[in-house]
């Protein structure tokens, strides 16, 4: 029996905290990236989600082998495909390969794999209120979609 | 003397096809497992197609993008991609 109980790190509070820590991206849209949406919205806006974690080398339970989806709401369409592209980048180039210490845990992150960035514009609509001119609005909003699988370990 | 086959990827496509429908399969399995049944209809939406994608596993649902990627109102649930995920090594695209 190990002497060791692992228990691993809430991967989406590390990565969104990390997105949260990035320069480039809160220029753009300032602390505004969400695990949910809240009900008062301030476009433009980013939601990550945690779709699966399965371990890579079952049953040692250490690493895995994580997807996650970023979505984007904005604001016009280039500042939205922007803002999913810069987050893109910023995982792909700068997250991988290095150990993070974050509030939510010590996150190792390996091998990123991104898939491509989907533009379309939503058919229903969201108000909520402008970042640039603090108006409120309501109308379609473009959306920038992408999701990345990751390995990771503490 | 080795002459390469100019349609090499046709030929490896042909040959697995038949092991991508069983994987395929195996998918439709998982995501039927993942996803609550109880409403609606979405386990038997699930479609293993052969085209000119290759083989593919699709959702005939018509909320299933709503479903996989979710929306402004929506979480993504994503079975299908958790049920590849579950089925061996998931690539995003």
């Amino acid at each position: 029996v190990s002497a060791e109980l692992v228990v691993l790190p809430d991967w989406l509070a590390a990565i969104s905290e990390w997105l949260r820590d990035q320069s480039e991206l809160t220029d753009l849209v300032d602390q505004r990236i969400y695990t949910e949406l809240p009900t008062t919205k301030t476009f433009p806006l980013a939601r990550i989600a945690h779709i699966t974690d399965p371990p890579i080398a079952s049953p040692t339970h250490w690493a895995v082998d994580a997807t996650f989806q970023l979505d984007v709401w904005g604001g016009p369409k280039a500042i939205t495909w922007t803002i999913a592209e810069t987050a893109r980048a910023l995982i792909t180039q700068r997250f991988s390969g290095h150990a993070w210490e974050l509030a939510a845990g010590r996150v190792v992150a390996g091998r990123v794999r991104a898939g491509g960035i989907r533009r379309t514009t939503d058919s229903l609509t969201t108000t909520g209120t402008d970042a640039d001119t603090s108006s409120e609005t309501a109308g379609a909003r473009p959306r920038a979609r992408f999701d990345f699988a990751v390995v990771l370990h503490p | 003397m080795f002459i390469p086959s100019p349609n090499i990827d046709g030929v490896l496509a042909a040959a697995i096809e038949a092991d991508l429908v069983k994987a395929g399969r195996t998918i439709i399995s998982n995501a039927a497992d993942v996803w609550p049944n109880d409403t609606g209809h979405y386990d038997q939406s699930l479609r293993v197609k052969v085209d000119e994608r290759g083989v593919v596993v699709q959702t005939d649902d018509p909320a299933g993008h709503i479903i996989e990627w979710g929306s402004a109102r929506h979480q993504p649930q994503a079975p299908l991609r958790t049920a590849a995920a579950d089925a061996g090594r998931f690539e995003p695209k």
